[in-house]
């Protein structure tokens, strides 16, 4: 492994074989695993509610970042997978509210389904140090 | 453009316009195609089977990332996308296990509705750093 493996304490541990992100020296580049709305006992916030997992999504993406020295400043590049394609309005108000003029390269899609029939959001980013 | 085709001769090659995989920034990343349960003859490997499809699948990564200088250990990000997450996901991680002993790399896995055949079941991308 060229990078190093960044675990933050305020993010569940992964029930998979997976790290929360890692570090790459080359290019000061930080890879953050795609974040879901599970709190750092694993349980799924917001059941039912497209905005509040949004938000908790981003706070386990800010939490694994702040591992690495960055910031959601830093992101370059986000891809956000979500369950209905409906919910991209509300997504986007909420995302506003993080990344703020911040506009990171992104990919939006709906897929099937994400690794807990409950889990309608997850977001992975990556960021360049600064 | 400065970046390096990849073409592994132990994978087959892409039905797609697209290659194994891409070597870019002065050598230090390289980009591995989503790799799908195929022999280098192009059958699929593994019908109905997501453990047998998930080792073919890493042993196809790890060829191509040969080509390019790097191994498994090199990898940062990897994209898994299944057709089955409630079924697959806990076999999939099982096999996983047996090419990642420890610093893992960062991961997203999805499920899609379908992939380039009826037959696969699983599609892992790659993203690796070479030191």
């Amino acid at each position: 492994m060229p990078g190093e493996v960044i675990t933050s304490p305020k993010v569940s541990i992964p029930n998979a074989v997976i790290s929360h992100a890692i570090k790459v020296p080359a290019g000061n580049l930080v890879f953050v695993s795609g974040q879901t709305a599970r709190n750092a006992q694993r349980e799924i916030v917001g059941v039912g509610d497209i905005e509040a997992q949004t938000h908790q999504v981003f706070a386990n993406i800010i939490a694994v970042l702040e591992e690495a020295g960055a910031t959601l400043r830093d992101v370059v590049k986000a891809n956000i997978y979500v369950t209905d394609i409906k919910d991209q309005p509300k997504v986007t108000e909420v995302r506003k509210g993080y990344f703020g003029e911040t506009r990171p390269a992104s990919t939006f899609v709906q897929v099937k389904s994400l690794a807990h029939p409950d889990i309608l959001i997850e977001i992975e980013v990556v960021a360049v140090l600064p | 453009m400065a970046k390096n085709v990849l073409e592994s001769s132990k994978v087959s090659k892409p039905v797609g316009i697209m290659s194994q995989g891409v070597k870019a920034i002065g050598g230090h990343l390289i980009f591995a195609s989503g790799q799908v349960s195929r022999d280098v003859n192009g059958n699929t490997v593994g019908v109905g089977d997501i453990k047998a499809q998930t080792r073919q699948v890493l042993e196809n990564l790890k060829a191509v990332l040969e080509e390019g200088g790097a191994t498994l250990d090199d990898v940062v990000k990897v994209t898994v996308f299944v057709t089955n997450v409630a079924e697959h996901f806990a076999q999939i991680h099982e096999v996983r296990s047996e090419f990642w002993k420890d610093g893992y790399p960062a991961s997203t896995l999805v499920e899609i509705s379908a992939l380039a055949n009826p037959e696969l079941l699983i599609e892992i991308e790659a993203l690796a750093v070479i030191p």
